[in-house]
């Protein structure tokens, strides 16, 4: 169903793993992964499952090998907020191993999610392995600060739509699956709303106005770009009313 | 003209106050006289740039003492305080470790004396001595924690509560002055709108309706905190 979906035939084989070049172990010799990771177990969520709750003690890393996990904050009781998607190839509870405490986060799958888990005391002992490693992990996380910090900026200071616009951006660009020039949007109208921090129905309200503009459309309950050059006007503030 | 020769002086890093609690006290002795001899420091005045963002980083700043903010620039050229530093803080080596320029500037907001280590020195380091390399990781996963927390908070919190939490920030992370009250900082009311995410506009009113609520005391840019647990109160009410 999603884009860089290919269960590897091997499952259990880290060095057998297309989504390696796309992980944080990039860098790292692949024997290595197999020879450390020996824990490892291959767990499958349904759609709405739970891989992550929040403020549970931390076992280990999950690795995305199939579907959409969102990471948030909060939920229940409290207002829920998100704070990224992963996909194929991500590392999900990195920093919660690194700073040694509970999760700090949810996790949640949006469609069906094939998941690597890596317990705790298997993902030690590839850290003391080389530089490469940790410098991997290092990038991954400068990667994440920056697209938080960036959202800090932008969700202060810019309207909901602008920054509706470039959510729809930025996800699509991750997207590589393309129909006669239309990107699929993945993901319901309800999570790019905690995406943002915004309720719903205003968003509802602005995919009908994009709609109008030609630039989005909803077709089967699902988001389709259609104008990424628009998109991206509205996205930095700069698209002419007309 | 006797005025001129005052020279500022830094501690070799051996001899730093700051070395126990740094990124730089895993290292051996001879790591840290290495880096000392590589170093060079400068005086920021109250207000100068110490790095521009979308410069190239040359190296990574360690600061001696004095107060550092952090901040993006939005499209539409407002300011927002992303992080703050103090006091043996590391700053730029965010954009060494990605390779690219930096991501935000960092201005002195008082007196700041600040040491500079070249580029080539710390990834050095960074190859060869894996606890320094874990130490870096952990300082990592401890700014993308606290960034996570302020983009929850500026997502869900009204300005009030925002304000509230800012003020809490700055508490906990410059602590209190000699009279256990007041934050040991001085900030305009534009900067704590920058942190809180709002205007200074803003900012003013909200910090003069906690104080005639008798929560904190305005005293010039000084705040005593009157009522931390209300202030507190105010910052967790999510709805």
């Amino acid at each position: 169903m999603t884009n860089r979906t290919c269960i590897p035939e091997n499952k259990n084989s880290c060095s057998q793993c297309w989504l390696r070049e796309f992980s944080v172990f990039k860098n790292c010799p692949p024997e290595l992964m197999d020879e450390v990771f020996v824990n490892k177990k291959v767990k499958t969520f349904s759609k709405g499952e739970l891989l992550i709750s929040e403020a549970a003690e931390f076992k280990g890393v999950f690795c995305v090998q199939q579907g959409v996990v969102k990471i948030f904050i909060g939920g229940n009781d409290s207002k829920e907020f998100t704070l990224w998607f992963a996909r194929p190839g991500d590392f999900i509870g990195l920093d919660s191993f690194i700073n040694n405490e509970n999760y700090t986060f949810s996790a949640v799958a949006v469609d069906e999610v094939v998941s690597c888990f890596i317990p705790a005391s298997d993902f030690k002992s590839i850290l003391t392995k080389g530089p490469a490693i940790s410098i991997g992990l290092m990038k991954d996380l400068c990667d994440k600060i920056n697209f938080i910090e960036d959202r800090i900026t932008s969700i202060s200071k810019r309207k909901i739509r602008e920054q509706f616009a470039e959510i729809l951006l930025s996800l699509s660009m991750k997207n590589k699956k393309i129909h006669d020039g239309e990107v699929h949007v993945d993901f319901a109208v309800k999570d790019l709303a905690n995406v943002i921090g915004t309720s719903k129905n205003y968003l509802d309200k602005i995919i009908s106005e994009f709609s109008d503009l030609k630039v989005v459309a909803m077709r089967d309950q699902k988001l389709i770009i259609r104008d990424f050059d628009k998109l991206s006007l509205i996205a930095i503030g700069e698209e002419a009313y007309s | 003209m006797k005025k001129t020769t005052t020279k500022i002086e830094v501690p070799p890093c051996e001899k730093c106050e700051n070395l126990a609690s740094s990124i730089f006290c895993s290292l051996g002795r001879s790591e840290i006289s290495t880096l000392s001899d590589a170093k060079s420091f400068n005086l920021y005045r109250k207000g100068q740039v110490i790095f521009y963002e979308g410069n190239q980083p040359q190296g990574i700043y360690c600061l001696n003492s004095g107060k550092v903010k952090i901040h993006k620039l939005g499209d539409d050229g407002k300011e927002q305080i992303v992080r703050l530093a103090k006091k043996g803080s590391i700053i730029g080596y965010r954009a060494l470790l990605s390779g690219d320029n930096y991501y935000a500037t960092a201005t002195a907001l008082v007196d700041t004396l600040v040491c500079f280590f070249p580029k080539t020195i710390y990834l050095n380091l960074l190859n060869n001595k894996p606890q320094f390399s874990m130490k870096t990781i952990q300082m990592l996963a401890a700014d993308l924690k606290a960034a996570e927390q302020m983009i929850t908070n500026m997502a869900q919190k009204h300005v009030r509560e925002r304000m509230a939490a800012a003020l809490i920030m700055l508490t906990d992370f410059f602590g209190l002055e000699d009279d256990d009250a007041t934050i040991n900082t001085v900030l305009t009311r534009e900067d704590i709108g920058n942190i809180a995410g709002t205007t200074t506009e803003t900012s003013i009113r909200v910090l003069s309706d906690f104080n005639s609520s008798k929560i904190i005391k305005l005293n010039g840019k000084k705040i005593r905190i009157l009522n931390h647990k209300e202030l507190q109160r105010i910052a967790n009410v999510s709805e």
